[in-house]
């Protein structure tokens, strides 16, 4: 008797210390994620709820609802409460480029960004025999010969591709493949001459089974410096994919600044960096909600003077 | 070699050995629910073995695999109720032999089957993994096309009695598939503004929605007519519902062709369980001393899918360890968690991951030695299940298709989806429209459209490059004579 008596006794002055906005969470938060169970970005997802738990001092419980890249999540998490008990993860071009393909209803203002998380790194590949080893023979090979042939997996590195084939008058010969399976099929059999290909390509290329002519993320690859970005090669377009956290639009201030920092302490565990750097190979990073939504706008202009480009 | 045999041995610790253990019950209690299946066991059994050892944790993916692979013949077998559409060809002859009072034997002939098509992939995975992934990989857009417009020709075998109304069944599965984003234009085509359906209908709520339910619906209703006597519909007669293993043997043509076409639709990413099961039910029906027992309950026809749709999940691990290709949804769930415990897929995998990959090989087998054992130990109980009056059983059956769908297909809009698919189902049983070649057209009209219309793109520019393709040339001249083979087949079945 004495002894919970004291315990209730200790909650209460840990309550009152406390400060206001340590009141949310009250009860488990649903993290709704925007991809299939099982994949990179789901883990990262998981890995991420297990470091909150420990931050929050109450249970996430991971709910996937995967499809359209991100969109299905994005769609039925907006329709819900903005109390901070629902939340999101998906990417940023779900919010950056997918509007702007005139297929979904909503706009990146209709959500309440958290955090970004880390960073994913995109490719071009080439098969390993290929007659060019880099970028500026890649584009030799297509003058010669007339064309290229490129396995395309998403409509944005389709509208990249669009807009390098325009600017450098080359034809590319775009195959659609569905999903990264598809695409490096057809690269590693030598199906087509340069495909978009995620991180997933880097350990096939040290392996020598690919070869790797440009990045299409801003940052580039760190540990092969020799490959250059898009946007080095004097295109100034990327591809700026990351993994963001988001909620309902208007969601509750206290309940944001909490779902953040503990994002921002979650980020710096070992395991999940490990996963990041050394399984995913993305790359780390983090923003603030608000930093996330200037990103996205930007990134949203960027894509859409892309698009007005290759559509004249 | 050394090293080869330290990595076995590794494997055979006590921890890998009760991880698999766990990952086959898993994979055999997941996969038997009605509405569930193995890619649903594997998403589920993934954030467990996060904390696992590499070893342990890839031995229990393989064994929930393995497992599933299984399970899903109980279901179908039982229960008439198919988790995955590739179950849906086992439902032809497991669950009419199963009704015919043989359920035990019904399940044996497909562990059995399964097992052994299991391990005969897996052999060829161990010892021509690197090898047979280079060919593998010669087959591109082009071929796999060729494949896919030959494999339609399964519909002139799979039809029932009407080759019209199988043909139309087809057609209208092939253009329900076309649901979804367009894999060129990326443009949503039929998805009237449903996000939902962007990545085309969901197909497990789909398959169980036109394969299972209806038939629920038929049994409720039989049951209710004779409700006195429902208990004692089905009697397993103990004395011969059992399959000995001679007779077993009898199978064993079956059961390789079934292997042999399941390894080599599994090396190739991107064709799937499905076309492997029933192009071995096809086949077994073309050469089969008796065809017209097929479909009426003949261990044959068990023998045939579930011998092929096994062989498909050893062999898929062939283009997923060597090229990082996943050739179906469970073989990209594996790449995924394999990530995760530092198997890095790649041509040089063999050396850099050396004691992994032969620990993963040893593990493989020792999952197919606890899914003959376990399931063999199970097998009384799963067919106790028919004893079960129809009444009580369906309704069950039918909430936990719902809970299934619900869970792993993405909530209330994926079960409406498989309750509208209910009545198409319901009607296509009235009207004696085949519904395996609607499920045929469904699975594999996206893969036509998709590789048809890479090739044609690849070819555009140039197109005598097509004369570079000389062995799909060969199998679009010989689509025709099959064919026609087969409506002959049919034609003299029919006629005797």
């Amino acid at each position: 008797m004495k002894h919970s008596q004291t315990l209730a006794f200790a909650a209460a002055i840990m309550a009152s210390a406390a400060p206001a906005w340590a009141d949310f969470p009250e009860k488990p938060v649903n993290l709704v994620v925007g991809f299939r169970a099982g994949g990179g970005s789901d883990t990262a997802a998981r890995i991420l709820a297990t470091e909150m738990e420990a931050a929050l001092g109450q249970k996430i419980i991971v709910e996937n609802r995967g499809g359209a890249g991100g969109a299905v999540a994005t769609e039925y998490v907006r329709a819900q409460d903005p109390d901070g008990y629902t939340i999101g993860f998906a990417v940023a071009t779900t919010f950056s480029f997918t509007p702007l393909t005139g297929s979904v209803a909503y706009t990146p203002e209709d959500v309440t960004f958290i955090a970004t998380t880390h960073g994913y790194r995109t490719v071009m590949a080439a098969p390993a025999d290929a007659p060019f080893d880099d970028w500026a023979g890649m584009l030799d090979t297509a003058r010669e010969r007339g064309w290229i042939n490129y396995a395309s997996i998403i409509p944005l590195d389709r509208a990249i591709m669009q807009y390098v084939g325009k600017k450098e008058d080359i034809a590319v010969n775009i195959v659609p493949t569905r999903g990264g399976a598809g695409a490096r099929q057809a690269v590693l059999g030598g199906h087509v001459d340069l495909a978009f290909s995620g991180s997933n390509a880097l350990p096939m290329m040290e392996d020598g089974a690919l070869k790797i002519v440009a990045a299409l993320n801003p940052e580039g690859i760190e540990e092969h410096p020799d490959i250059p970005t898009l946007d080095g090669l004097g295109y100034g377009v990327s591809a700026a994919e990351a993994a963001v956290f988001f909620g309902p639009d208007d969601m509750d201030a206290d309940a944001l600044a909490m779902l953040e920092s503990a994002l921002a302490k979650a980020v710096q565990s070992d395991r999940f960096k490990d996963f990041v750097n050394n399984k995913f190979r993305g790359f780390e990073t983090f923003k603030t909600g608000s930093e996330t939504a200037e990103g996205i706008t930007l990134d949203a202009e960027a894509y859409r003077d892309l698009l007005d480009f290759i559509s004249e | 070699m050394d090293i080869i045999f330290a990595a076995m041995l590794d494997a055979l610790s006590l921890t890998t050995f009760l991880s698999v253990v766990l990952g086959v019950m898993i994979g055999i209690v997941i996969g038997a629910v009605p509405g569930l299946n193995a890619p649903m066991a594997i998403a589920v059994a993934i954030p467990l073995t996060f904390t696992m050892a590499p070893l342990a944790a890839i031995g229990m993916l393989v064994g929930v695999m393995k497992g599933g692979g299984f399970g899903g013949a109980i279901g179908a077998i039982l229960l008439n109720t198919p988790g995955e559409p590739h179950s849906a060809a086992t439902t032809l002859d497991g669950h009419p032999l199963a009704r015919g009072g043989k359920p035990r034997k019904a399940l044996q002939t497909a562990l059995y089957s399964s097992v052994a098509g299991d391990s005969c992939s897996d052999l060829v995975l161990i010892l021509l993994a690197p090898t047979l992934a280079v060919f593998a990989l010669r087959a591109g857009p082009v071929e796999l096309a060729a494949i896919l417009v030959i494999s339609l020709t399964l519909i002139a075998s799979l039809s029932g009695r009407s080759l019209t109304k199988g043909i139309f069944a087809a057609a209208l599965g092939a253009f329900l598939a076309t649901v979804g984003v367009d894999p060129e234009t990326a443009s949503p085509r039929f998805t009237f503004g449903q996000v939902e359906l962007f990545d085309g209908l969901p197909l497990a709520a789909v398959a169980i929605g036109v394969l299972a339910v209806p038939e629920i619906i038929l049994r409720l209703q039989e049951g209710r007519r004779h409700r006195p006597e429902a208990t004692s519909v089905v009697t397993p007669s103990e004395g011969d519902d059992r399959l000995p293993f001679r007779e077993f043997l009898t199978l064993r043509r079956t059961v390789f062709r079934g292997a042999g076409i399941g390894t080599a639709i599994g090396a190739l990413p991107g064709l799937g369980t499905t076309l492997a099961a029933f192009l071995s039910y096809a086949a077994t029906k073309r050469f089969s001393t008796a065809p017209e027992k097929l479909g009426t309950g003949a261990t044959e026809g068990i023998a045939a899918t579930e011998s092929a749709n096994s062989a498909v999940s050893g062999a898929n691990l062939i283009p997923l360890l060597t090229l990082g290709i996943p050739g179906n949804l469970t073989a990209a769930l594996l790449v995924g968690a394999f990530l995760i415990h530092g198997v890095t897929p790649g041509p040089l995998i063999f050396q850099r991951d050396t004691s992994l990959v032969y620990g993963l090989f040893a593990a493989m087998i020792m999952a197919n030695v606890m899914v003959l054992i376990i399931g063999s130990l199970g097998l009384r109980v799963f067919a106790l299940i028919v004893k079960v009056p129809p009444f009580v059983i369906y309704p069950i059956v039918l909430l936990l298709c719902v809970v299934g769908i619900y869970v792993s297909q993405g909530g209330f809009f994926a079960v409406g989806v498989m309750l509208t698919f209910a009545v198409l189902g319901f009607f296509m049983l009235k009207l004696e429209i085949s519904i395996v070649c609607f499920i045929i057209g469904l699975v594999l009209g996206p893969m036509i459209e998709l590789s048809i219309r890479q090739s044609v793109i690849l070819l555009s520019r140039n197109p005598a490059a097509i004369f570079d393709h000389p062995f799909a040339l060969v199998l679009f001249a010989a689509s025709p004579f099959v064919a026609w083979l087969l409506i002959r087949d049919r034609n003299r079945l029919s006629d005797g």
